[in-house]
């Protein structure tokens, strides 16, 4: 964690107040000095190169490239290495990596090629076969692998740096809460 | 000969009522020692409410296992998170036990401002509701106080620390001295209008009330709604000892506030009939050191206060200080919470929040107010909230893709508004904390054991906690309504209370009526220790006020020598 970041931040927000001036007025050098990408960085620990390429393709399947960026562009696949090497008990990591091997094993048993190799409609299948489990009880341990893989490609993905600061405009200091506001359209993807 | 003493007044803790007890003892010119446990509290370096996920490894991600290691209790507090895991103890360090069959969540807090900095801020006074319900069904011991008792300090409490809030006219939920308040949602504010017409002002949603500022006061800032107050405020904007009641006291010149210093006993003068003083071990070098006062207030939290008094033996109380009417330890108390119901509500597609507010909606009891009900005794509030669902949704959901991406991004959920019962628990003897004979904690303190149990009267209001928050539902035109049962064990409320209970007679509890101990006259306990009842209102503003008039009713005894 960047302390002296952060202590700067707040001797700022301090002296804000100790100054009588509004926090909506943080200055946004302020805001864009507020902490650092931890998006998950460095070689692999635990995820081989071949569980990464699945992990990738399927979490730019799920959410991909657009005028926003794709789930591997903000450093999704590192971060789940990261949570998979480190935050995991050794027998859920365990678990987990059965589940990847099911994940594949039924990709090619019923599309004869692994997940990263699979193109087109066969690959569209698979995932929507594992997709449907999403919700549901009664899972094989490929849906659990991928119901468990896809919770992380989204946590990974919206709890990223640019989606929280450069998407979604989190202002960490609001300075006023309001219960009733017009939701604003958008037209970005 | 004269007793020496090292201070006037001897202050066990420095959380919620340490602080005040603090407060008061200082500004009344005693000098007061304050002994902290835990270590010291920089705001500037220990807070982290602007901490955002990314700057941290794992994000606040998931069940927390990696803290589970030390934390394997703490973790189930909602806030002993990624973040906030620092201001909560290590459970190896600090054990506790209790029966297999009867688990026992007990949260706790090591450092100067205690629990304060991680306390959910809610604020409701009691009522005669209150306080005369153990004398009319019998359940527990008369209070020796009534509402009229309390409700002046209540005042004195309320327009130090600042409470936003909307004045409503219930005589179950009294009026209080409060900032303007928070604003509810425009979904919570249709709801409360269909919720009052369709059960003809009985049951009545009112914005919560916190102890966080709407408006600057007291030299501290109104509220900046960043949202997660349990992680500190650097603006001091919600109460918290370390903010507000410790300064206050260190301005007078008369506080000592000594952290690191785990309170083993209360020293006994079997001659004069008085606490001697406090011995205490250094948490970091293990030396012991007796302190000498006056007088002592434990403000250690409930379970803490009655372990040090269970610990503090003697010839003359050989079962614990202050316990000549053998209550000491027993009738212990938590609020039952967490079942109610949630609903999905439509028609307000176009709107949202702007900001995080650091507080939600109140349901004031209705349950036997006006007329009994035929199932369970005593009553619940109801604590909840709306919002749209974000992109969290996402993770569970069916979809993937550019649209499923676009619609996480950009399209809020539908709103639901859900809320939860905090139900009175009955005292009961057997509910009780002892100490447990073959366990220690890290400074060789006896550790202690609970055996606290929900019973029949606390599932039956469990049960229509979920039906009543259905039919409000229903009533404030939601769909999808789903009941939330849950069953979360004694203790994991964080409303300890019970165990050293205030009574109108010495033989059926530990304290009188001016949380005097009846055995030991330079004692006072004034945590949730003292509490004889629970009623369903969040407890600590009522330990405050009665922190504060027992600091005026003992510095008045030692004005008159009479302490």
């Amino acid at each position: 964690m960047p302390q002296s970041n952060n202590i700067d931040r707040r001797t700022l927000i301090h002296n804000l107040v100790k100054g009588g001036l509004a926090l909506g007025l943080l200055p946004g050098f302020a805001e864009a000095a507020w902490g650092t990408v931890a998006i998950g960085s460095g070689a692999p620990r635990v995820l081989d190169a071949k569980q990464n390429g699945m992990i990738a393709v399927i979490a730019d399947a799920i959410l991909p490239r657009s005028d926003t960026p794709s789930a591997t562009d903000l450093g999704v696949v590192p971060w789940i290495d990261v949570i998979v090497s480190d935050y995991f008990s050794a027998e859920r990591r365990a678990m987990f990596l059965d589940d990847l091997k099911a994940m594949d094993d039924f990709a090619l048993a019923k599309s004869g090629a692994c997940i990263a190799a699979l193109k087109g409609d066969a690959f569209g299948a698979v995932m929507a076969g594992f997709d449907a489990a999403c919700g549901k009880k009664d899972q094989t341990p490929a849906q659990r692998g991928y119901v468990q893989l896809k919770e992380l490609i989204v946590y990974g993905y919206f709890t990223s740096k640019p989606v929280q600061q450069d998407i979604f405009k989190v202002v960490i200091i609001p300075g006023r809460f309001d219960g009733n506001v017009l939701v604003k359209p958008t037209s970005a993807t | 000969m004269k007793e020496q003493y090292d201070f006037d007044a001897i202050v066990v803790g420095s959380g919620i009522t340490g602080g005040w007890a603090a407060k008061e003892l200082t500004e009344a010119g005693l000098k007061t020692l304050v002994l902290e446990a835990g270590g010291p509290i920089d705001p500037a370096r220990d807070f982290v409410e602007h901490v955002q996920p990314y700057e941290v490894p794992y994000r606040v991600w998931g069940d927390r296992t990696p803290l589970k290691r030390e934390r394997p209790v703490q973790t189930d507090c909602y806030a002993c998170d990624e973040i906030g895991h620092k201001f909560f103890v290590n459970d190896l360090e600090n054990p506790y036990t209790h029966p297999d069959e009867a688990p026992f969540a007990w949260f706790r807090g090591r450092q100067v401002g205690g629990r304060s900095i991680t306390w959910g801020r809610q604020v409701y006074r009691w009522s005669d509701l209150d306080f005369e319900a153990n004398a009319k069904d019998g359940h527990g011991t008369d209070w020796p106080i009534r509402y009229k008792d309390l409700a002046p300090w209540y005042s004195h409490v309320e327009k130090f620390i600042g409470i936003s809030g909307a004045r409503e006219g219930l005589a179950q939920l009294p009026d209080g001295e409060f900032l303007a308040p928070m604003q509810m949602t425009a979904v919570e504010h249709t709801a409360r209008q269909r919720i009052l017409k369709s059960f003809n002002g009985e049951r009545l949603m009112t914005i919560g009330r916190a102890a966080v500022l709407t408006e600057n006061h007291n030299g501290r800032a109104a509220c900046h709604y960043c949202g997660p107050c349990e992680r500190g405020c650097i603006t001091h904007s919600y109460f918290n000892s370390i903010g507000s009641t410790l300064p206050a006291a260190n301005a007078t010149r008369n506080l000592t506030l000594r952290a690191h210093s785990v309170a083993a006993e209360l020293t006994y003068d079997a001659k004069l009939g008085r606490i001697r003083g406090v011995r205490v071990i250094d948490a970091n070098t293990l030396k012991d050191t007796e302190y000498k006062a006056r007088v002592v207030f434990l403000c250690a939290s409930a379970i803490e206060s009655v372990r040090l008094l269970l610990n503090s033996k003697s010839a003359q109380f050989p079962d614990g200080l202050a316990n000549s009417s053998g209550t000491l330890g027993r009738f212990v108390m938590d609020h039952h919470y967490g079942s109610g119901a949630s609903g999905a509500m439509n028609g307000f597609e176009d709107r949202q929040t702007f900001g995080h507010r650091p507080n939600g909606i109140y349901i004031a009891r209705f349950r036997n107010v006006s007329s009994p009900h035929p199932e369970f005794l005593r009553g619940y509030g109801m604590q909840g909230g709306s919002s749209r669902s974000d992109w969290h949704r996402g993770a569970t959901m069916q979809g993937y893709g550019a649209d499923f991406k676009k619609s996480l991004l950009f399209e809020p959920g539908p709103w639901r508004l859900s809320a939860a019962g905090w139900g009175e628990t009955l005292p009961h003897p057997d509910n009780r904390v002892s100490i447990d004979p073959d366990v220690k904690d890290k400074w060789g303190i006896p550790a202690a054991r609970m055996d606290v149990r929900w019973r029949e009267n606390e599932r039956a209001m469990q049960r229509d906690m979920m039906t009543a928050m259905a039919e409000m539902l229903e009533a404030a035109g939601c769909s999808d309504i789903k009941l939330q049962p849950v069953d979360h064990p004694p203790g994991h409320c964080i409303h300890e209370m019970g165990g050293a209970r205030m009574s109108v007679t010495r033989d059926v509890g530990v304290l009188n009526a001016w949380n005097q101990a009846w055995d030991v006259h330079n004692l006072f306990v004034t945590d949730g220790a003292c509490m004889a009842s629970t009623a369903c209102q969040n407890p600590s503003i009522t330990y405050m006020a009665l922190t504060a008039r027992a600091c005026d009713y003992a510095v008045g005894r030692m004005r008159r020598n009479e302490l």
